[in-house]
C-alpha cells in the first residue's frame, strides 16, 4: 500500500466512520443509555431527510400537496415551494423529528418499559407505518437533492481530493458529539439523566420527574437522528427505505463500542468505518466489504459481548 | 420481558392458582386435546374447499409452509424466550438447497437429457448462470441435483449453523435484545452475500422456473403438494408438542421465566438453549424447502430483514408459547395479507404496522392466549355462581 492509497483509505475511513457515528449517536442514547430499543430509528433518519427535502427543495411542497390531494381524491396543487438553506433545514429536522420522538415516547414506548423485546416489535410496526405514510405523501420516485454551492467542491489534502461535503459531515458529527457531551455532563438536565439511568427509584425519590426525563431524552436522541438524516439525504438519494440500510449497522456500532459509552460509540463507528474502507480496498466491492465487516463484527461481539469499551457495571448474572 | 412479571401479574397468577389449580403436568386434558385434534383436521379443509382452485390452493400451500416457519420461531421465542430476528437465514438455507436442486433438474430436462439426473462437470447450465457467463456448474452445487441430498441438507445445514452460532452466543450468555440484534446482523450479512453473487445465486431475482418436486416417484403439485406440506406441518406440530410436554420442554420454559434460578439448580442452560435453537433452525430449513417447492421460484426476498420480523408477528398474533397459536397466526396474517393486498394495496404496510403495535400493547398473549384467559374467566364465574366446574 503506497502513500496515496493510505491517504485515500484514511480519508474514506474518516468519512464512513463519521457517517456511522452520526447515525448511531441517537441510538447510543436511546439504546445505549436508556435501554429502549427503537427499531424505527432508521425511519427517524428518513423523516429528517424528507424534512430537509421539503424545506430546501422547491419541488418538495408541490409534490407533497399533489400526493395528499391524490390520497383524498382532490385536485390540489401549488406552485410554491420552500427554498431554505441547509443551515435552516438541519435545526428544523432536529425539532420536527424530535417532536415526533417525543410523541412516540409518551404515546407508545412509555407503556413498554421493561419489555425490550415487545418494544422492538412495536417500534418496528411504527417504522412500517411511518414508511408507508411518507411513501403515500411523497411518492415513490427518488429525490436527489442539490448541495449548497459552498459545499460542492473538493479540498485537496496531501494527494487526495476530499469532497468538502464529507468534511462538512465530519464537522457536524464532531459538533453533535460535543453537544451531547456538554448536555450529558455539563447541564443539570444531563445530571438528571445520569441519575435516572443509575438508579431510577432513588432519582424519583429525589424529586426528579423520571417520566419527563425519559421523554425529553428520547426526543433529543430522535432529533439527532433527524439531523443525521438531513445530512445524509444530501449524500445519497432521499428515499423511503433509506433508514433500513443504516439501522443494523448503527446497532452494531453501539453494541461493538459498549453500551452507555459515548467514547465507545465513537470507537465503534470508527472501527467499523475503517474496517469497511479497508475491506473495500482489499475486496474491491462495497457490498462484499459490508458482508466481511458484519461477520467480523458479529465475531467480535461474540468474543466480547460487552463491547470494546465495556462499562464497569455489576449485574447479578 | 417475561423474566420479571409485574406485581399485579404475579398477584393475578396467585389468585388463579388458588381458585383454579392448573392440571399437573402430563394430566389428561380431554377438552384441550380434542380441540387441538379438530384444529389439525381443519388444516386440511382448504383442500376440500379449494381442491381444484389454481389461485387459492397454492396460496394455502404456501401459508402452511409459512406455518411450519412460524412453529420454528415459536419454539425459540414462545418457549425459550429468545427472539431470533434471523430465522430467515435457516429458512433461506432450505430455500437455496432445494432451489438449486429443482433448478438443476429443470436445466437437465430443458437440455433434453435422459433421466436419471447424474451430477458431473458437464451438467447443463441453469439459465441464470448462463446469463452471467459462468463456464460450468460449480462443483459444490453439482451434487445438489439429487433431491434427497438437497432435502437432507435443507434440514441438516441449518441445524449445523444454528448449533455453532447458538453454542457461542449462549455460552457467552448473550441474550435478550442483544441476541435479537446479532441474529439480525448475521441475516443481513448472508443476505448481502447472496445478493451480490449473482453468477452463483441468481442475485436479487434468484432462480425461476423450478421443476416440480419429485420424490418417491410422486410428482408433487397442487393437491398432492398441499397434502405433503400440511402433512409435514401436522407431524412437526405433534413432534413439537411431544417435545414441549416432556421434561426438556419444562426446563426450557423455566429458563424463559427465570434462567438464573434454573442455572442455580445445576442445569446447563446454554446447552438447552443451543439444542432448541438447532431444532428450530432445522424446522425453519424444512419450511424453506417446502416453501420453495410450492412456490416454484427461489429468491432472496424471504432472506431480507423484514420477513423474519413478520414471522415473529404471526406468532405474536396467534399466541406466543402455544403451538396452535403459531399456526393460526401464520394462516390468519397471511390471509389478511393476501386479501388486503388484493383490495387496498397501499394500506397493507399500515395495517401490518398497526398489528405489531396493537398485539404487543393490548394482546400480548395473542388470540389463543386471550381465548384461554376467557375460558379461565368463565370457569371462575361458574364457580362464583355456585356451579361446580369439575
Amino acid at each position: 500500500m503506497n502513500v496515496s492509497d493510505f491517504e485515500s483509505a484514511l480519508s474514506n475511513s474518516l468519512s464512513l466512520g463519521s457517517i456511522l457515528i452520526l447515525t448511531a449517536l441517537g441510538l447510543a442514547i436511546t439504546f445505549g443509555v436508556m435501554r429502549v430499543i427503537n427499531m424505527a430509528h432508521g425511519e427517524m433518519l428518513m423523516l429528517g431527510a424528507y424534512t430537509s427535502f421539503l424545506l430546501e427543495d422547491p419541488r418538495g411542497l408541490p409534490t407533497l400537496v399533489a400526493n395528499l390531494g391524490r390520497l383524498f381524491k382532490q385536485d390540489w396543487h401549488t406552485e410554491f415551494g420552500f427554498h431554505l438553506s441547509l443551515a435552516c433545514a438541519i435545526p428544523a429536522s432536529f425539532l420536527l423529528v424530535g417532536a415526533f420522538g417525543y410523541l412516540l415516547e409518551i404515546g407508545l414506548i412509555r407503556f413498554l418499559y421493561g419489555r425490550p423485546l415487545d418494544t422492538l416489535l412495536a417500534t418496528w410496526g411504527v417504522g412500517l407505518i411511518v414508511q408507508q405514510l411518507v411513501l403515500l405523501s411523497f411518492g415513490t420516485d427518488l429525490k436527489p437533492m442539490s448541495l449548497p454551492d459552498a459545499l460542492q467542491g473538493h479540498v485537496a489534502v496531501g494527494s487526495v481530493a476530499i469532497p468538502s461535503y464529507r468534511i462538512f459531515i465530519l464537522g457536524i458529527t464532531a459538533l453533535s458529539l460535543l453537544i451531547v457531551y456538554l448536555w450529558f455532563f455539563k447541564t443539570s438536565f444531563g445530571l438528571k439523566i445520569r441519575a435516572v439511568v443509575q438508579n431510577r427509584q432513588m432519582a424519583s425519590a429525589m424529586g426528579i420527574s423520571t417520566r419527563r426525563v425519559d421523554s425529553l431524552t428520547f426526543a433529543f436522541a430522535t432529533g439527532l437522528a433527524g439531523v443525521a438524516g438531513s445530512v445524509l439525504g444530501h449524500l445519497y438519494t432521499v428515499k423511503v427505505d433509506m433508514g433500513a440500510s443504516y439501522i443494523v449497522e448503527a446497532f452494531m456500532v453501539v453494541i461493538l463500542g459498549g453500551m452507555g459509552q459515548l467514547t465507545g460509540t465513537v470507537a465503534g463507528g470508527g472501527v467499523i468505518g475503517a474496517g469497511n474502507s479497508v475491506a473495500e480496498k482489499v475486496l474491491g466491492n462495497t457490498q462484499m466489504a459490508k458482508f466481511a465487516v458484519l461477520v467480523i463484527v458479529i465475531a467480535v461481539i461474540m468474543i466480547r459481548p460487552s463491547g470494546i469499551f465495556a462499562s464497569k457495571e455489576r449485574n447479578y448474572e | 420481558m417475561s423474566s420479571a412479571p409485574s406485581v399485579s401479574a404475579r398477584k393475578s397468577q396467585l389468585t388463579d392458582l388458588t381458585l383454579q389449580p392448573s392440571p399437573p403436568p402430563g394430566s389428561f386434558n380431554l377438552f384441550g386435546k380434542i380441540a387441538v385434534l379438530l384444529f389439525l383436521a381443519a388444516l386440511f379443509l382448504p383442500a376440500i374447499r379449494y381442491g381444484s382452485d389454481r389461485y387459492w390452493l397454492p396460496l394455502f400451500t404456501r401459508y402452511m409452509a409459512l406455518a411450519i416457519f412460524a412453529l420454528s420461531v415459536d419454539l425459540i421465542w414462545g418457549y425459550a424466550g429468545l427472539l431470533s430476528l434471523g430465522q430467515g437465514l435457516y429458512f433461506g438455507l432450505g430455500v437455496y438447497a432445494v432451489g438449486y436442486s429443482l433448478k438443476l433438474q429443470q436445466a437437465w430436462d430443458v437440455a433434453g437429457r435422459p433421466k436419471p439426473y447424474v451430477p458431473g462437470p458437464d451438467m447443463p447450465l441453469p439459465d441464470f448462470m448462463a446469463y452471467c457467463r459462468v463456464e460450468a456448474v460449480p462443483a459444490w452445487i453439482q451434487p445438489l441435483i439429487d433431491i434427497r441430498l438437497a432435502l437432507f441438507l435443507a434440514v441438516f445445514l441449518p441445524i449445523v449453523v444454528a448449533t455453532l452460532f447458538g453454542y457461542f452466543t449462549f455460552r457467552l450468555r448473550i441474550k435478550g435484545v442483544f441476541f435479537s440484534l446479532v441474529t439480525q446482523a448475521l441475516l443481513l450479512a448472508v443476505f448481502t452475500l447472496i445478493d451480490n453473487n449473482q453468477p452463483t445465486t441468481g442475485g436479487r431475482v434468484g432462480m425461476t422456473y423450478l421443476n416440480k418436486l419429485e420424490l418417491f416417484g410422486i410428482r408433487f403439485q397442487m393437491l398432492s403438494m398441499y397434502y405433503l406440506v400440511t402433512g409435514v406441518l401436522v407431524l412437526a406440530f405433534l413432534a413439537c408438542a411431544l417435545l414441549m410436554a416432556s421434561k426438556f420442554g419444562r426446563v426450557l420454559t423455566a429458563i424463559r421465566d427465570n434462567e438464573f434460578r434454573v442455572r442455580a439448580l445445576g442445569y446447563n442452560t446454554a446447552m438447552y438453549k443451543t439444542f432448541i435453537f438447532a431444532i428450530s433452525g432445522g424446522l425453519a430449513g424444512l419450511a424453506g424447502a417446502l416453501y420453495v417447492s410450492a412456490l416454484g421460484t427461489a429468491g432472496p426476498d424471504r432472506l431480507n430483514i423484514a420477513p423474519s420480523i413478520e414471522v415473529v408477528i404471526m406468532v405474536a398474533v396467534g399466541g406466543r408459547g402455544t403451538l396452535v397459536g403459531a399456526i393460526l397466526g401464520a394462516v390468519l396474517v397471511n390471509l389478511a395479507n393476501t386479501y388486503i393486498n388484493n383490495n387496498y394495496k397501499e394500506a397493507w404496510p399500515i395495517i401490518l404496522g398497526a398489528l405489531f403495535i396493537l398485539v404487543v400493547v393490548f394482546l400480548p398473549e395473542g388470540i389463543v392466549g386471550g381465548c384461554q384467559k376467557l375460558l379461565k374467566l368463565r370457569w371462575l364465574i361458574w364457580k362464583k355462581l355456585g356451579f361446580s366446574a369439575t
